[in-house]
């Protein structure tokens, strides 16, 4: 599962959610952080588009080996280009891939700004940033589109779990 | 992107985002805690062979397992990576990442990379929790791997049609103080029965 959105949308607070929904009723699942795998697998990559394509392919091949072990990754990232998520789909295989939305509006997402990313690009700290100094593709090909802004957590949540349960991921 | 071994996160404003669901949360659902076991051993010493032996009794007494090799990953993940020296570190580094991250899952993933130098190894158990990273030798002798050569690289590498080849062209250095070692030279049923009396899971 894909969660795209804009930076601060509220795409680690929907993953992490899942992930215990998911736990809750006996299923372990992978969850693969913007924030955590820059901490970690990609530790050594910034963020210009390049190098946020990259990201998203090592994700996409972590998110596979998951996949083949029968459980479920859930990838929060901005991944905002259009053809590398595109990439990631045919990564992980059509039958296999969820796309979510997180279409909370640049506004809202540039208030909370937890971690400062938008101020940062503001100064110019942070190049090609998605919704300041880049674009950010809006998903035209999405399974599901939520909004932080007038959906709470849980009603997120209860609706890619509809999702999942459509798609046949919630079985055994 | 890779050319070089990175310590500090080039991405700065970076928060880890804490999940909701520890570690004693998945113990008590899995019945088992999660372990990275990282085989290391020269090329035909017998480690995927092992590796996939020990995942397939542990599968059956209902560990969730999984292994990790060349052919998932190097064809993958790691498609970038050559076998130079520095890619080398980049490829252990990268499948230390996605081991602890499973290790972290609760599950018991399985290694099985030649791994030839011991700062990269020290490296990874360095990501895990005290305990979690058991290093396990596969201690085939390189005249006897040379004289098995199932894949035919030994050969190719002495007549240098295959360069930085560990343990004849570049190093592999053995590990000092393994939580395990295999004798590979032994049945293989025998080298599973050691390890899963040492994993104890």
């Amino acid at each position: 599962m894909l969660l795209t959105g804009l930076t601060a949308a509220g795409k680690s607070t929907i993953a992490t959610a899942l992930e215990r929904r998911l736990f809750d009723r006996g299923g372990t699942t992978i969850r693969l952080d913007g924030e955590n795998v820059r901490l970690g697998i990609s530790r050594d990559l910034g963020f210009s588009s390049q190098e946020r394509s990259e990201n998203l392919r090592r994700v996409a091949e972590v998110a596979r080996l998951v996949n083949n072990q029968g459980l479920i990754a859930i990838a929060a990232l901005v991944a905002p280009k259009d053809e590398v998520r595109a990439r990631a789909r045919e990564l992980v295989g059509e039958d296999r891939f969820v796309e979510v939305f997180v279409d909370t509006p640049l506004e809202v997402c540039r208030e909370r700004d937890a971690n400062g990313m938008y101020e940062a690009a503001d100064r110019g700290e942070i190049p090609e940033f998605p919704g300041v100094s880049a674009t950010y593709d809006r998903p035209t090909d999405m399974d599901l589109r939520v909004d932080t802004s007038v959906q709470d957590v849980a009603e997120c949540v209860d609706a890619i779990m509809g999702l999942l349960a459509d798609r046949g991921f919630l079985n055994g | 992107m890779a050319d070089k071994p990175v310590s500090e996160p080039v991405s700065t404003n970076i928060l880890r985002v804490e999940g909701l669901v520890g570690a004693a949360d998945r113990v008590a659902l899995l019945g088992h805690s999660g372990r990275t076991v990282w085989f290391t051993g020269l090329s035909g010493s017998g480690k995927s062979t092992l590796a996939f032996a020990v995942e397939e009794a542990l599968v059956a007494r209902g560990v969730a397992a999984y292994v990790l090799d060349g052919d998932n990953v190097r064809f993958g993940l790691n498609r970038d990576l050559g076998f130079s020296a520095a890619d080398r570190t980049e490829n252990v580094r990268r499948i230390g990442e996605v081991c602890r991250l499973f290790q972290d899952a609760g599950l018991v993933v399985l290694s099985a990379f030649i791994s030839p130098y011991k700062a990269d190894r020290d490296a990874v158990r360095a990501l895990h929790p005290e305990g979690s990273f058991v290093e396990v030798f596969v201690d085939t002798p390189l005249d006897i791997c040379e004289a098995r050569d199932v894949k035919g690289l030994y050969a190719r590498a002495r007549t240098g049609e295959i360069l930085e080849f560990s343990g004849i062209s570049a190093p592999y250095e053995a590990p000092e103080a393994p939580d395990i070692t295999v004798d590979a030279t032994r049945p293989l049923n025998e080298c599973v029965g050691v390890m899963l009396e040492h994993l104890d899971v």
